[in-house]
């Protein structure tokens, strides 16, 4: 029945497999048991990872996220009852005596799962255990008798997966200790006493068992190779301290120091780094450990309060990317670490994003000092909250001055006195390679004579002008021979936001253009972080 | 193409023995041509390529010269994803599966990564969404799970399965 097809190699299978979205790599695994061999190793790499990842969108397109949420810690349930199948026969007689019974049961698992796993999500491992431990109570916690029964049995699972885990796993590069997407999730739905606090299970269970995970049989050979670290506030010194010892080659750290600096300081590869929290200077030797992690630093991203501890450096030699975030509304918190960053010397950065909340003071001579610094931004990525924008013709000269291969600005337009169109201009003269300019207030619609002259100056190359919509009562003219202006400036067709409004007289001149192929709607899909191989330091583990 | 100012030709020669003349830095989009013709150096010699027909010959050239004077491709292999094939390697990779296969064996023997790439991509666009049933039967491929097996597998799986 079944005609010859030449099997493929091995090798050219897995290649075919990487191209693949995780459901249509289960379905490969389930088509023979040639394909099975190879398409279950690349499912288990990172089994957590995925399930992070995993969006429901609901039918009507809302967006339901207690529903997804939900869906996926009944998916880390599932993944955790293929773990536990994978135990130890001892390990399996532990939990029996615990009271835990009833879970699937083969005599040998079809492969051993746990060997594959690069990327451990510790959190998502803790939720899958109380899930699944759940799943069997159904939720029929009356006494305490039973609610301290449930909490010794989640301590005993997860600590007997850590243990598998540890045993198991070759190579792990990346393990997680913080998890944003269920952080919600880690509330105590246990009530495990009258006083219990947002971080009892954090601090009550989950931690003690991750201050033994370096000590556990095979820990040191495990995470020996790591490369990715995600840790926080609550993430205990003294597993710190202990993974400090075997884990040197850590690239990329996500981390907020208090007296946590020994991962810091052990590290020989360091090339992205995440800062949170307080940057105290309490700690006698913190600015040589933080000078020296910062020598060879390619990305920073620095969320966090108080001054960086550095004193005696004056050049980020290797810098490419920077990023500042800070919204809080109650500080200038950011200030004196950008004073600091003022200070310093970015031969190679291209990327800058910064993100601050409500500030006394203005940024913008600091950042028309930091753009200053080097001629190779590429992205310049800059929002604030603060009111004061008396300096603002002093960055916008910067931009114009330094940023000859800016290929893509994000910024608010304050527009606030008579000639700042020109400053405008002068930017779109200057970074003639800028291919996306996005304006995140409505500036350029205040007078009717700004857009004609921006049609008049664009850059050759700007294939997207984004903004918040053009007001729907802007006057039908400007618009008109912005176009005009546009089209004989321009190489490559525009994407612009218009108003959605189909009759409205906008969109009717913007058909003209459309069909002489000026705008081309199609150009919202342009991935510009990818154009750029633009990697944003995962944001989403910031908490 | 060490400065040399004309191109010389290279034969090749198919399982059937058939000739295929094509200029050198066509050849050379080929790694496996490249280092050989490297090491022999100039020579009117034909190369023979025992392990591919003549038609799957004449589509890789048509690809290779279609190709010529792209860059050599950076050594990121993930950066490209299966969305972006172009109008004209689509309409190149319209053939039937057994065609599109030896292609891939093809520019595997050949070590024509960018080929190589394009057709792992069109098998994986082939495979996206499809249930294990419906893959095999586009591939003809034989189920040789008992059905314990595949109740086991499909078990031990379940987190992952669709939305």
């Amino acid at each position: 029945m079944f005609q010859h097809t030449p099997v493929l190699a091995t090798e050219t299978l897995i290649q075919i497999f990487k191209d693949l979205d995780i459901y249509s790599l289960r379905s490969c695994a389930l088509v023979n048991r040639y394909w099975c061999q190879i398409a279950i190793p690349m499912l288990w790499v990172e089994p957590f990872e995925n399930i992070y990842e995993e969006t429901f969108p609901s039918p009507g397109g809302n967006y339901h996220k207690e529903v997804y949420v939900s869906k996926s810690i009944k998916n880390l349930s599932s993944l955790t009852d293929t773990y536990i199948n994978c135990l130890s026969e001892g390990s399996k007689v532990k939990l029996t005596n615990a009271g835990i019974v009833g879970f699937y049961k083969t005599k040998h698992p079809s492969y051993d799962y746990p060997a594959f796993l690069k990327n451990l999500d510790i959190i998502c491992l803790f939720l899958g255990c109380r899930a699944w431990l759940s799943v069997r109570f159904k939720f029929k916690l009356v006494t305490s008798v039973e609610r301290s029964l449930l909490l010794y049995q989640i301590r005993l699972i997860f600590f007997e997966l850590c243990k598998l885990f540890m045993s198991r796993c070759e190579d792990v590069k990346k393990l997680y200790l913080i998890n944003k997407k269920f952080s919600k999730e880690l509330e105590c739905a246990e009530k495990c006493n009258e006083n219990c606090l947002k971080f009892c299970l954090i601090n009550n269970v989950i931690n003690p068992i991750i201050n033994q995970l370096p000590d556990l049989p095979g820990a040191s050979k495990c995470l020996a190779n790591l490369e990715c670290l995600g840790t926080n506030c609550n993430t205990p010194t003294e597993f710190i301290q202990k993974i400090s010892f075997f884990c040197k080659e850590i690239k990329n750290l996500i981390f907020t120091p208090g007296f946590r600096l020994s991962i810091l300081s052990s590290q020989n590869c360091l090339k992205y780094l995440i800062l949170q929290g307080h940057f105290y200077n309490y700690y006698p030797g913190i600015k040589d450990i933080f000078e020296r992690a910062f020598k060879n630093l390619e990305w920073l991203t620095i969320n966090g309060r108080d001054a960086l501890p550095i004193k005696n450096v004056d050049s980020f030699e290797n810098l490419v990317s920077l990023e500042v975030v800070n919204k809080d509304q109650s500080y200038n918190q950011s200030y004196n670490s950008f004073r600091t960053l003022a200070d310093m010397n970015f031969p190679k950065l291209q990327y800058l994003y910064v993100d601050i909340g409500p500030s006394c003071f203005s940024y913008f001579y600091l950042l028309s000092i930091i753009i200053s610094k080097t001629t190779n931004l590429r992205k310049l990525d800059l929002h604030w909250g603060h009111q004061d924008v008396s300096n603002f013709a002093t960055l916008t000269l910067s931009i114009a001055n330094h940023c000859p291969n800016l290929i893509i600005l994000k910024m608010y337009w304050v527009n606030e006195y008579r000639e700042s169109i020109n400053d405008l201009l002068r930017i779109f003269k200057y970074c003639d390679k800028l291919e996306y300019f996005g304006i995140l207030n409505n500036g350029i619609f205040d007078e009717d004579s700004y857009l004609p002259l921006l049609g008049d100056h664009l850059p050759p190359n700007l294939r997207v002008l984004k903004h918040c919509c053009v007001p729907v009562d802007y006057p039908a003219e400007p618009l008109e021979s912005f176009f005009k202006n546009a089209s004989r400036r321009l190489n490559v067709p525009l994407m612009i936001d218009l108003n959605s409004f189909i009759t409205h007289e906008h969109s009717k001149i913007a058909q003209e253009y459309f069909l002489n192929g000026l705008i081309n709607p199609s150009f919202t899909k342009f991935d510009y972080e990818r154009r750029l191989e633009y990697y944003s330091c995962n944001m989403r583990y910031l908490q | 193409m060490t400065g040399a100012p004309e191109q010389r030709n290279v034969k090749l020669t198919s399982s059937e023995g058939t000739e295929f003349k094509v200029e050198r830095d066509v050849a050379e989009k080929s790694v496996l041509l490249k280092n050989m013709l490297e090491d022999v150096g100039e020579s009117d010699m034909a190369i023979p390529l025992p392990n591919v027909t003549g038609p799957i010959l004449q589509k890789v050239i048509e690809y290779c010269i279609h190709h010529r004077d792209d860059p050599v491709p950076a050594h990121d292999d993930d950066t490209k994803k299966t969305d972006d094939i172009d109008d004209w390697d689509a309409e190149f990779c319209k053939v039937d599966q057994g065609t599109l296969y030896e292609l891939i064996l093809a520019s595997n023997y050949l070590d024509i990564k960018p080929l190589l790439d394009l057709t792992c991509k069109t098998v994986a666009n082939m495979i996206k969404g499809k249930s294990p049933e419906e893959i095999r039967k586009t591939f003809n491929i034989a189920n040789d799970f008992t059905p314990e097996e595949e109740e086991q597998v499909r078990r031990e799986n379940e987190w992952c399965e669709g939305r």
